[in-house]
């Protein structure tokens, strides 16, 4: 599945430049996008973030079996971040009653990174828009826009202050990340920010 | 497309700014935590924030292996 989606300059700040969401990308794929990105990241000046390294042979069994759902933003020709998110559903913890969409695994390419190499990120808006195709899927799947992960240290200010989610604190059972979730209004205000780019 | 979208997501985007946006359940490296990373500490430890650093991490020449502590469904 493709859909147009839009993406900001990070050379002028201004400029909308074209891209596309793949949605259901295979396994090969995922492989080509971790050899695009393995280099770079060792270039990337950002702190800390090698201090993790993704299981890449897990994530290949769960996509290939439909486990994960794997979605990738590609603009000029490149893979600018990629997403995958669970086909089991999790509990809610804003609202028992309720599950979520988890999202397995979320991440923008190492030179839209600020802080990499160059000194400018590429492009700017990867991460809300791959947000917003978790949402997407949440609501396809009759989830209402619910969802759910665990951010990489690093990455916690992002989701605190920039997409605003709960957040639940450390989980001793994920390795002590902290847990976060969108809830209904959460997830329909950040469509409302997105808008019409994806 | 309207303007007013428009200005939302440039709002939205330039706010991101970049910011490093990485989820999901890696495991951890095998890391020098004092010399690299002070401020992280291993899972057990930042759970609980009452308990202190064992005496060895403060080796500076020390390597802590940390066990891959994947969720229950890593393979």
């Amino acid at each position: 599945m493709l859909r147009q989606a839009k993406l900001v300059s990070g050379i002028d700040r201004a400029t909308l430049c074209d891209a596309v969401l793949v949605r259901g990308v295979a396994v090969d794929r995922l492989r080509e996008i971790e050899g695009i990105w393995r280099s770079r990241r060792d270039e990337s000046l950002f702190s800390g973030v090698d201090d993790f390294v993704w299981n890449w042979e897990n994530k290949v069994e769960d996509i290939d079996s439909g486990v994960m759902l794997l979605s990738e933003l590609r603009c000029n020709d490149m893979p600018q971040g990629a997403i995958a998110v669970s086909t089991r559903y999790r509990n809610s913890k804003c609202d028992e009653r309720n599950h979520v969409l988890y999202v397995e695994y979320l991440e923008n390419a190492p030179w839209n990174i600020k802080g990499n190499a160059s000194g400018v990120s590429e492009y700017l808006g990867v991460g809300i828009l791959l947000i917003a195709e978790a949402i997407e899927i949440s609501l396809t799947r009759g989830l209402n826009g619910r969802i759910a992960l665990h951010s990489l240290p690093q990455a916690e200010p992002f989701y605190r202050d920039k997409c605003r989610f709960t957040e639940f604190g450390p989980d001793a059972s994920e390795s002590g990340l902290v847990y976060f979730e969108y809830s209904e209004p959460q997830a329909r205000s950040h469509l409302l920010r997105v808008g019409s780019f994806l | 497309m309207t303007t007013t979208s428009t200005d939302a997501f440039l709002r939205a985007a330039l706010e991101e700014d970049g910011a490093f946006c990485a989820a999901g359940r890696p495991s951890r490296k095998s890391v020098s935590l004092e010399q690299k990373h002070p401020d992280v500490q291993p899972a057990e430890y930042r759970a609980d924030q009452t308990k202190s650093w064992p005496a060895e991490c403060h080796e500076s020449s020390l390597s802590v292996q940390q066990p891959d502590v994947s969720g229950p469904s890593a393979k």
